[in-house]
């Protein structure tokens, strides 16, 4: 709902066009994360997500705009095949780009952008500790590389574009604590700066727009690489998705 | 013709860059992160010997409070590790290493079977009976509700309140029913014997029947880091009155063990013994004084162990137990509970009153 009423704002805000992406993706996932277990858990992962950009009125030419949002669900095992993780979580980024064109069709875009990421591992062979939280707020750099051609009469748009958290904030449970004891109120800890040292990350999208002349939508395949790292406490967690995706794109 | 104009970006340099950009990023990605993948043979006998052995003594919390040399029995037993062991014998062995813990939280998981340390009851007298209970003193009648069984001995009007176990939660409404209906009484009797634990959010929900302010029910720490003496400062566990629920106070109290009222048993006792209406009759309880924690090991075992001490109110362990309180200890014989005679309960009906 969130999503649809930001479209409708953005829709809302003037005559300059709107891109708008929903989008499938579904490929592999590899979790580790020393609270649950010393094992990493290697599986599949699925997710939806969605992405609108335009450009901004102070200088169209120069400023975009882009949010984004996606949900992703991951099943994984353990090398023993004994037990099953289940990882669910949610992104959410808006940020303003700087961008130039170049000759030949050639488009960079270099910015910064909030981004909000939380979900959950979820365990249940362990039954005192089934479960961690990933939470991370931060600010992101963004850049993306565009290349506009053509294979045969097909116009195509190649482009790679990457959020990369910079700074920010996330949560992480003291090394042996228990939900029960931040349940009963110890929140002493838990909440960490953030920064390439102790949270790594990257989510980056590379896609292929076919654009189809007759129609506004547009077909996007892509391959997307999104990895989280958490380092705090003496714990690590590490969320990785590699994932080919599939969307519709409209102007 | 056409093979030759789709592939015609690729003749300007610029088109070769942007391809040759693009190609290395689809190649190069999948190589940003670290493999996440377990390289060794998971049920090599030795990996996950070690395994085991690294998880505990990373993270088991009472090795100074018992005076364990893990490290030394780990050397010991890892000795008799040999490549080509049966699971079951390793199972076995793991086992024989975890009991040196002495430890009723701590278990071995594997699919054919759990550990489990007995010694904490077993070495104990049982001091108690359900059959005995049920037959002779409560007739087979009380009412029942959430594994609880309360009633009203006659002719002293004393409330009697049997929790068996805290494995599901106690909803809050039936804790209402129950006291609604003990509330006239005079004093009340609360059973936890053969309590053996389960969900400590239960605990807070019936102390804060009898409490009308906030009260220290304890102290929690957890580990820090894998030193053996890494562990956070004290949290306090503060209890605070239901007061928007139905609640029994200022009228006495006894609270009956025996060494099998373990876990969230032996926090329940902990917690009442310091309230200034609470007598604690019977046996010492069986302990259970750290919260537990599971870990895994390669060939997919699970492993459950104490990770976070939880203290009573004056920062005392309560690993090894709750004694009684002075002058109340009492014991039964197998002989005297097979003559349906429970001299726990009966202490508590004849001496609550003065």
């Amino acid at each position: 709902m969130f999503l649809t009423l930001l479209a409708a704002c953005l829709t809302a805000a003037g005559q300059r066009p709107i891109t708008s992406v929903y989008g499938l993706e579904a490929g592999a996932s590899n979790i580790s994360c020393d609270y649950l277990s010393p094992m990493p858990y290697t599986g599949s992962t699925w997710g939806w997500y969605g992405g609108w950009g335009k450009e901004m009125k102070q200088n169209p030419e120069h400023l975009v705009m882009a949010f984004r949002g996606g949900i992703s669900y991951s099943r994984a095992t353990d090398p023993a095949v004994s037990a099953r993780m289940l990882a669910l979580s949610a992104r959410f980024g808006w940020g303003p780009s700087w961008r130039k064109r170049f000759p030949h069709n050639i488009e960079l875009t270099l910015g910064a952008a909030l981004d909000l990421h939380g979900g959950a591992l979820w365990l249940p062979v362990n039954g005192n500790n089934p479960a961690q939280a990933m939470a991370y707020a931060g600010l992101d750099l963004t850049a993306g590389l565009s290349w506009r051609t053509r294979f045969g009469r097909l116009p195509v748009t190649i482009a790679d574009r990457a959020w990369l958290p910079t700074l920010g904030a996330f949560f992480a449970p003291g090394y042996g604590e228990s939900y029960y004891e931040i349940y009963i109120g110890n929140h002493s800890g838990l909440a960490h700066f953030g920064w390439w040292g102790n949270a790594a990350g990257l989510d980056n999208h590379l896609t292929m727009t076919l654009h189809f002349p007759k129609y506004r939508r547009q077909l996007v395949l892509g391959y997307r690489l999104g990895f989280n790292t958490y380092h705090a406490n003496n714990l690590t967690t590490q969320y990785v998705r590699n994932a080919f995706t599939v969307a519709l794109q409209i102007n | 013709m056409s093979a030759m104009r789709s592939l015609s970006p690729f003749r300007s340099i610029s088109g070769r860059l942007c391809a040759a950009v693009f190609a290395a990023l689809l190649w190069l990605l999948p190589a940003c992160t670290e493999p996440l993948d377990y390289k060794g043979d998971v049920n090599d006998p030795y990996a996950n010997f070690d395994q085991l052995a690294r998880i505990v003594g990373d993270r088991y919390c009472f090795f100074s409070q018992k005076d364990i040399d893990w490290q030394g029995a780990c050397d010991k037993y890892r000795k008799r590790v040999t490549p080509d062991m049966k699971q079951l014998q390793l199972f076995s062995l793991m086992s024989q290493l975890l009991d040196t813990l002495r430890d009723g939280h701590v278990n071995l998981i594997a699919p054919f079977a759990n550990s489990y340390y007995k010694k904490w009851w077993s070495d104990y007298p049982q001091d108690f009976d359900e059959r005995t209970l049920q037959q002779y003193y409560l007739k087979f009648g009380g009412l029942q509700k959430a594994g609880m069984t309360y009633c009203v001995f006659l002719p002293d009007t004393i409330g009697y309140l049997r929790i068996p176990s805290f494995s599901s939660a106690i909803p809050a409404s039936t804790l209402d029913y129950v006291f609604s209906y003990l509330r006239p009484a005079k004093g009340l009797v609360i059973d936890v014997r053969n309590n053996g634990g389960g969900m400590l959010s239960n605990v807070p929900q019936v102390v804060g029947r009898f409490i009308d302010e906030d009260v220290c029910g304890g102290y929690i720490r957890h580990k820090t880091g894998p030193g053996p003496q890494e562990f956070s400062e004290p949290y306090e566990i503060k209890y605070e009155p239901a007061r928007k629920h139905v609640r029994f106070l200022d009228k006495p109290i006894m609270v009956l063990t025996n060494r099998s009222s373990f876990s969230a048993a032996n926090d329940f006792v902990a917690v009442m013994k310091s309230l200034p209406q609470v007598r604690v009759v019977g046996a010492r309880t069986g302990g259970g004084g750290g919260l537990p924690f599971n870990s895994q090991l390669p060939n997919g075992w699970g492993i459950r162990f104490s990770a976070c001490p939880i203290n009573d109110c004056h920062d005392q362990i309560t690993e090894f137990g709750i004694d009684p309180s002075p002058g109340c200890e009492v014991h039964c014989t197998p002989q005297e509970l097979a003559d349906g005679k429970d001299r726990i309960l009966e202490f508590a009906l004849k001496n609550i009153l003065k």
